[in-house]
């Protein structure tokens, strides 16, 4: 249910934003009146999320690179000061065990989800300072709060944006900026079905769905709009004594 | 402003204490009917919040150090059908140095705690389970986490309050109903014992967010997780101390004492 009270006049940017997670949340940033940056590297899923966000303006990069996190910059400079951030740019890697991982698909991973994570949160940053507020949400993971047998280097990629977040939060905790992470469980994305696919034939992959399935307690995987509702409540004003925070968003998985 | 609570019954313990009467009137602002228990009837009809409505508000004064005190609430509550939200507020917060906590002392702190809830979980979490659907919020504290010397049965309290609120989770989560902790600012006037000169503030200056807290922060993130909102968040500790639980600056020693 949106609320229009909540973001009306704020400048936010969205990584990731042409999918999932992401378009999610820039979808319910933007109902709620918020005017979006929207990255991601899809130039395509971009524009179908812009669709549905109106003010919004779309850069198309990759969060790897320090570069296009000027561009961010640039296309929010007209728009005003950037006050939200939220990072949902992360990729899957290889559902493998450790020892089944490629050293480039390794440091893709960590090159997606932590360097892109810290880029966004560099570029940005120093205007939240400048204006003394600022709310910045990233993207972690159940896997990254608990050992994960079915992708453990996801898990470890995860981990380091958790602390990554509290660091973030009680680095700059005095200068008016707050920094929380949602770590979602399985949500029905194409990222979740990536998981399953990777476990091998047709069998196997139904066999880690219902794994998935009989783990949490409330017996379903979550929907990207009930992760979004986590995001936006994190960066909205209600909650404005909650930093550091790593708030799971599903199911119960973790408890 | 939409009314996310319209028409829900929603269970406080704990009604009279400071955080009681700001998660009654947040409730009853966006339109729950509230059933308030606390000791004291007296107690209770002052936290009433203002302009509400004689019919949308229940008090049942009860002890909830006894097993008839907490009896009388589970009749209460499920009277009519199951709750949409029980909030297990009530909690008790002695100073008390470690080395010379006493035996009663212990078992009183743990019994409101810890007990009480565990057995509102029980009975009215089961009619929600029944009834297919409820919120639990159970109010725990960053003491959970960070030792304070002078709280020592209070933290165990709400360390096994939040390993509680898991287990129930687990169990409950296949019937519909989620169980999640929410730890509040600290707030001066909720401990039973008056503290020495200093303490609250040494405690408040842990936090990291050090403009204080905002009157309403903390229902606000309760009424978050009751809300539909949160409906995939289940076993989940959410704490509102600005930053307070992963404060490290001050040391471990530091944090012993205080």
């Amino acid at each position: 249910m949106p609320r229009p009270d909540r973001f009306t006049g704020r400048v936010g940017v969205v990584t990731g934003a042409a999918s999932g997670l992401g378009r999610a949340t820039a979808i319910g940033l933007a109902a709620e009146g918020a005017r979006l940056v929207l990255f991601d590297r899809d130039a395509e899923g971009l524009a179908e999320t812009a669709a549905s966000c109106p003010g919004s303006v779309c850069v198309a990069g990759d969060v790897t690179a320090a570069a296009d996190h000027a561009r961010v910059l640039d296309a929010a400079a007209p728009l005003g000061p950037i006050a939200l951030v939220a990072t949902a740019a992360g990729i899957l890697g290889p559902a493998a065990p450790l020892t089944d991982v490629a050293e480039a698909d390794w440091d893709r991973l960590f090159a997606v989800n932590v360097k892109g994570t810290w880029l966004a949160i560099r570029a940005i940053l120093p205007q939240m300072l400048a204006a003394g507020r600022g709310a910045i949400v990233t993207f972690a993971s159940g896997a990254g709060l608990a050992g994960n047998p079915t992708m453990p280097a996801y898990s470890a990629s995860k981990g380091a944006v958790v602390l990554l977040t509290r660091s973030l939060a009680v680095s700059h905790v005095t200068q008016g900026i707050r920094a929380n992470c949602v770590c979602p469980g399985p949500i029905e994305t194409p990222m979740l079905r990536d998981t399953f696919a990777q476990a091998g034939d047709a069998a196997a992959v139904a066999a880690r769905e219902a794994a998935f399935r009989a783990r949490n307690p409330m017996g379903r995987f979550g929907t990207v709009d009930e992760v979004a509702e986590s995001v936006l409540f994190l960066l909205s004003d209600a909650a404005s004594y909650i930093t550091g925070v790593a708030l799971p968003v599903d199911g119960g998985k973790l408890a | 402003m939409p009314m996310r609570f319209s028409g829900q019954r929603v269970v406080i313990t704990g009604a009279a204490g400071v955080y009681g009467r700001e998660l009654s009137a947040a409730f009853a602002a966006e339109g729950a009917r509230l059933l308030l228990a606390d000791r004291s009837e007296a107690d209770l009809a002052a936290a009433v919040p203002a302009g509400l409505a004689p019919d949308r508000v229940t008090l049942h004064a009860a002890d909830l150090a006894t097993d008839t005190g907490i009896d009388s609430l589970i009749a209460a509550a499920i009277a009519g059908g199951a709750p949409d939200v029980l909030v297990n507020n009530a909690g008790i917060y002695p100073f008390i140095p470690l080395m010379e906590v006493t035996p009663a002392e212990y078992d009183r702190i743990l019994g409101v705690n810890t007990r009480a809830p565990f057995r509102l979980m029980q009975g009215i979490g089961r009619a929600m389970a029944e009834a297919g659907r409820g919120a639990i919020v159970n109010v725990t504290s960053s003491a959970a986490e960070v030792i304070r010397g002078n709280g020592v049965p209070y933290g165990a309290s709400k360390c096994a309050l939040e390993y509680l609120t898991r287990a129930f989770a687990i169990e409950l989560g296949p019937r519909g109903v989620r169980v999640n902790s929410a730890r509040p600012p600290f707030a001066e006037g909720s401990a039973l014992v008056s503290m020495p000169p200093g303490y609250a503030e040494a405690v408040v200056a842990r936090a990291l967010l050090g403009r204080g807290r905002r009157a309403g922060a903390f229902a606000d993130a309760v009424l978050f997780l009751c809300s539909d909102a949160a409906d995939y968040i289940t076993g989940a500790v959410l704490d509102v101390g600005g930053g307070g639980a992963i404060n490290r600056r001050d040391g471990a020693a530091t944090r012993a004492r205080s």
